[in-house]
């Protein structure tokens, strides 16, 4: 049950959840948690899908019991099961809410609005936006560098249309904020000209606004010539496979 | 043995010195530490999971505090917390009483399940309406399925996002956090009112 590169099953860490793996497997797990960070999200991750699957009736009998038994052993995890039981009704009537608009909210102009909503706003309509004027107030005198600030978020990335990226004329620098998954861990940024890959920074500890967790680099303009390049943000803990990827187009701004 | 280490903040300070040996970062390792032991705890006893992943931090710091030569701290610290969890368990069939057994409790009516159920939709649509439409549309597709379909989905969604299943998971994980943090609060505020 246990896949040499990808780690456990999803069913083996539910019988583990359930305390329902023989004792010898389930050391061999323990072991694998205490270094393994893939393991430590898949878990939580199998636990809110178990608790889910149980609100929705979906557990055999024996998995049923070994979740009352095991889990539903405190006010948090009832908590967790209302928790689900919602989730799974809003899932019922999920075609509704995904074309319901947004909860009405304040006009205000665009350069009032705080940070976490212009960004939230950009990932909606799937852009890629320059904030360095927009909200300067964040970083304080941070920002008094002069250096353009482009962000890159998750919701852009590859998958979506290449991005346009106009750069200062003048400019000897620019500064890449970019959207990570994961604010605890370390992340490293590389841009990619015609197969030629550069790193821009390593060792970039993200910052985190509520749900919004980024890092930020300052990069050598040189690197991003007009032309297409790519920018590939890497999690140092994931083994080199880019987290995310974008393509972007970089002209320069008259 | 140094008394003054092998206690309170000394074995604290003991743990972050023996941590900062491993990782630049003491206070980060400190708490990458934490999130597993919490994880492991919460496998097989979620309701004491905090109290004892204290316990096991607390007696990992005393023995950094000893001058104990720690090889590998998880793998120290995965003994202590077996320990911990053998005595937790022993305590726990002690106490044990047929009337605390939840398996025996009655659930509850189903009428009482779908007022609540009500109750907390009404709450997790407010939450949701706290998100941006991009957040709140994947989160929603995230959590969209389940069995098969459910692994399915999320890796075309992954595919669909240029972005990786753990990339996903982890703003998954973050987002959903965030979501059932702000239902909890709406939840205890009305049960007060």
């Amino acid at each position: 049950m246990m896949h040499p590169v990808t780690g456990p099953s999803d069913d083996t860490l539910r019988l583990w959840l359930l305390q329902l793996l023989p004792p010898a497997q389930a050391a061999l797990l323990e072991e694998r948690l205490m270094h393994d960070d893939a393991l430590l999200g898949r878990l939580r991750e199998a636990e809110i899908d178990l608790v889910d699957d149980y609100s929705r009736g979906e557990l055999d009998p024996v998995q049923a019991h070994a979740f009352r038994t095991h889990r539903l052993v405190d006010g948090v995890q009832r908590d967790n099961l209302r928790a689900a039981r919602a989730w799974a009704s809003l899932r019922e009537a999920a075609a509704d809410v995904r074309v319901r608009e947004p909860a009405p909210r304040e006009t205000v102009p665009m350069r009032r609005l705080p940070r976490a909503t212009m960004l939230g706003l950009a990932a909606a309509a799937g852009v890629f936006v320059a904030v360095a004027l927009l909200d300067w107030s964040l970083h304080g005198s941070m920002r008094s560098d002069n250096v353009a600030t482009y962000t890159l978020l998750a919701a852009t990335s590859r998958g979506t249309e290449a991005s346009t990226l106009r750069l200062p004329p003048a400019g000897v620098a620019i500064r890449l904020q970019v959207e990570v998954a994961e604010p605890t861990h370390r992340y490293r940024l590389f841009v990619e000209t015609q197969g030629s890959r550069r790193q821009i920074a390593g060792g970039l500890e993200p910052r985190q606004l509520r749900a919004y967790a980024y890092v930020e680099a300052q990069a050598d303009a040189a690197l991003l010539a007009p032309g297409t390049h790519r920018v590939l943000l890497i999690d140092d803990s994931d083994g080199g496979e880019p987290e995310h990827v974008w393509d972007v187009q970089v002209e320069k701004n008259r | 043995m140094n008394a003054t280490a092998a206690t309170g903040a000394g074995a604290f300070d003991a743990l972050l010195r023996r941590l900062a040996a491993d990782d630049g970062d003491p206070a980060r390792a400190y708490e990458r530490l934490r999130e597993r032991l919490l994880a492991l705890f919460r496998v097989y006893l979620p309701a004491e999971s905090e109290a004892l992943t204290d316990v096991v931090l607390d007696r990992l710091g005393k023995r950094a505090g000893e001058g104990v030569a720690i090889d590998d701290v998880r793998s120290y610290a995965l003994g202590i917390a077996r320990l911990v969890l053998q005595e937790a368990r022993l305590r726990a069939s002690r106490r044990h009483e047929a009337q605390n057994d939840p398996t025996l409790r009655p659930d509850p009516d189903d009428e009482a399940v779908a007022q609540e159920t009500e109750v907390a939709l009404r709450g997790l649509n407010a939450c949701l309406d706290t998100l941006d439409a991009e957040s709140r549309a994947f989160i929603l597709d995230y959590y969209g399925a389940d069995g098969g379909a459910r692994i399915r989905q999320r890796q075309q969604l992954a595919q669909a996002r240029g972005s990786t299943l753990n990339a996903l998971r982890n703003r998954a994980l973050r987002l959903r956090a965030r979501i059932e943090e702000c239902l909890r609060a709406r939840l205890r505020r009305q049960e007060k009112s």
